[in-house]
């Protein structure tokens, strides 16, 4: 198989900033604040090489994830810092945490359900936009290091081709409360995509 | 004071100096450390996966991000520094199911990397001589070659 050149990783980010678009908009929906995404940071290699750039951390974070199945495989993340989660969770449960440590089953149910609306409404765009049949699993959450809950996220993709990652950051504009998007997409499945979206785009 | 060298995932280092060798975020990986305790010679390796599924690629060398392959070049690595081969201690750390529903029923590719290495070094003569493993959360290894003390901590 060719390496994906850049022009075509720059088409592949047109399609992740239509995901992350409807993500920020049902976040906004959501708090009833504006929020802010940045254009995509690309990243591309095998599974230790995106495991060190992302996951050499041994910062914890609240990591709400779950899998794409259908007519691409994938993954898609959406993660909290320590001091966000408490920010978001306090904003959505109407609570009063100081630490992650203080926090009970509904933050954390809170936390995923939000997970599963923006990561939802994510899928739901890019798969009206390619016209793909997209399914998603339910979603997961781990309270510990990136890189940690990262491992198993990773080798459950791929474990020796090349892996295509989008990261996007979506902040909330009076709060400065930022949630990271991840989007990963294996070797194959990113193929699929940019010969959807070039088909789309009439390149 | 000695100094101290990170282990990134799969990677790995071996030494005969007085260093300490740390990794972090270990979630699913397994780290193994292997050491000569006379001649205070030891390493340890952040592996990810159990074993390298395309044998075809023989021209590809090893790499410490399989767990077979990291206790391959692990003991390569104190056999040249000198080490005895034959009177050597292992620990593993990691093999943690991070997600609850992540690969369905069964136990996760962590109870793999457990097993794996386990067998390999059963398989290597390396006695097993201490484990924290499993459950589901991440890890911190450090290990003390000189000493030959494994210390494991974790964030939650």
């Amino acid at each position: 198989m060719k390496k994906i050149t850049e022009e075509q990783i720059g088409q592949l980010a047109e399609v992740v900033n239509i995901g992350a678009g409807n993500a920020a908009t049902a976040m906004s929906h959501m708090i009833g604040k504006g929020v802010d995404m940045t254009v995509p940071f690309i990243h591309t290699g095998a599974i230790e090489d995106i495991h060190n750039v992302l996951g050499d951390t041994n910062e914890v974070v609240v990591n709400v994830f779950f899998r794409i199945h259908g007519d691409m495989e994938g993954a898609m993340l959406l993660i909290f810092n320590k001091k966000d989660a408490v920010g978001f969770a306090n904003m959505l449960t109407k609570s009063n945490h100081k630490d992650i440590k203080d926090f009970q089953d509904e933050d954390l149910s809170a936390l995923q359900e939000v997970g599963n609306i923006l990561l939802g409404a994510s899928v739901t765009a890019l798969g009206k936009f390619l016209d793909m049949n997209l399914l998603h699993s339910i979603p997961d959450v781990s309270v510990d290091m990136l890189g940690a809950s990262l491992d198993e996220i990773l080798v459950e993709l791929d474990t020796e081709g090349s892996l295509l990652l989008f990261e996007v950051d979506l902040t909330v504009k009076e709060a400065a409360k930022t949630g990271k998007l991840y989007f990963l997409f294996d070797p194959k499945s990113s193929k699929t995509v940019l010969e959807k979206t070039q088909e789309k785009l009439g390149a | 004071m000695s100094s101290t060298v990170n282990v990134k995932t799969a990677e790995y280092y071996v030494t005969d100096k007085e260093e300490i060798i740390e990794t972090g975020s270990i979630g699913s990986c397994v780290a193994i450390v292997i050491f000569d305790p006379a001649a205070h010679i030891g390493g340890m390796a952040h592996a990810m996966l159990p074993e390298r599924h395309t044998r075809s690629q023989a021209s590809v060398g090893k790499t410490a991000k399989f767990v077979d392959e990291s206790i391959d070049l692990l003991l390569e690595g104190i056999r040249e520094l000198g080490g005895d081969v034959k009177h050597l201690n292992a620990k593993i750390v990691g093999g943690a199911k991070m997600f609850k529903h992540l690969s369905g029923d069964n136990k996760g590719i962590g109870f793999q990397n457990i097993e794996a290495a386990k067998k390999y070094l059963k398989a290597k003569h390396v006695a097993l001589t201490g484990e924290d493993t499993g459950g589901s959360h991440g890890r911190l290894a450090e290990f003390n070659v000189h000493a030959g003390i494994l210390k494991v901590d974790s964030k939650i």
